[in-house]
């Protein structure tokens, strides 16, 4: 039995509401994602922290999760969004941070943060709406449009290299931007 | 492994790697300072940047509900009898007055809109599968 459709029964049974099914899936990934998050975050116990994040999202998509799809790329994918959510998390609380510094920042009302996330956003698009046309293009695409940098290539007729310099450049200058957040 | 270059780390940061070079490069980042601190300063504005450009299916997904929601006032408003749009004399909204046709016409609508986003939902989720 190949690795996929042993996750594919997993998943199947995990579905039907076997949840030592889930474990099992869940176990056959867990170094792996350990690695994917470890990589990202270098902090031992985060990374236990954000891998049972990803357990329960897997246990929550139970009833949800569909055999015929790949099952590991769907558990990469959550570990993806785990981590995308805990740096979203970071910059506001980072920039919660800099406007409590008497160490007050973990009550501040749930409003500032709201406002505090819309802050962000707004300096973030500010940011990409100063990026000159090439870049912003690029930016476009792969974030709006989903493409990858293959298909960006292609669509605009640059080189894969440049496409990827072009959007290193654009990210360097949304970095900047993000500075006084950190 | 050599320190791999900020491209390399660009497309583990969109995993657009392969899957064998992406696992040797994040074994790498786990164990590497100053790659590390490349890679961080990448992700944080690709996540910042994830966040503040809403894809264009998500966008799409939500104008589609917003105009099934029209859609089902607009079934509600033109099946319901007549009579329901006679001034309320006994206190109740006009809203109560729609007819039953017209209150199944926008339930199923609200069922179309929810299976609606779930799918959306579930097309993000493999979206890189």
């Amino acid at each position: 039995m190949t690795t996929s459709t042993t996750d594919a029964a997993l998943a199947a049974a995990f579905a039907a509401g076997d949840r030592r099914a889930g474990d099992a899936l869940f176990e056959r990934h867990a170094v792996e994602l350990r690695a994917f998050l470890g990589a990202r975050c270098r902090d031992v116990e985060l990374t236990a922290e954000l891998l049972q994040e990803v357990a329960w999202r897997l246990v929550a998509a139970a009833r949800r999760l569909d055999p015929r799809r790949n099952v590991r790329a769907y558990l990469f994918r959550t570990a993806a969004n785990v981590w995308r959510d805990h740096v979203r998390r970071e910059l506001v609380r980072h920039r919660v941070a800099r406007r409590f510094p008497q160490g007050d920042a973990p009550t501040a009302p749930p409003a500032d943060h709201r406002l505090l996330e819309r802050d962000l956003q707004a300096a973030v698009r500010r940011a990409i709406a100063s990026l000159p046309a090439a870049q912003r293009e690029v930016v476009e695409l792969r974030h709006r449009e989903g493409l990858t940098f293959r298909h960006i290539a292609d669509r605009l007729g640059r080189p894969l290299g440049t496409v990827l310099t072009q959007m290193r450049a654009a990210l360097a200058r949304i970095g900047t931007a993000l500075e006084s957040y950190r | 492994m050599t320190h791999p270059h900020d491209d390399t780390l660009l497309l583990v940061a969109y995993r657009e790697l392969p899957e064998g070079e992406a696992a040797a490069v994040e074994a790498h980042l786990a164990a590497c300072d100053s790659c590390h601190a490349r890679f961080a300063q990448i992700e944080r504005a690709r996540v910042a940047t994830d966040w503040a450009l809403a894809p264009r299916a998500r966008r799409a997904g939500r104008w589609a509900a917003v105009a099934l929601v029209v859609a089902a006032a607009v079934a509600g408003l033109l099946l319901a009898p007549r009579g329901a749009w006679r001034a309320p004399a006994d206190g109740w909204s006009r809203l109560t007055r729609l007819s039953p046709s017209g209150y199944v016409a926008g339930g199923a609508a609200v069922i179309t809109i929810d299976s609606l986003l779930t799918r959306l939902e579930q097309e993000r989720d493999y979206a890189h599968q």
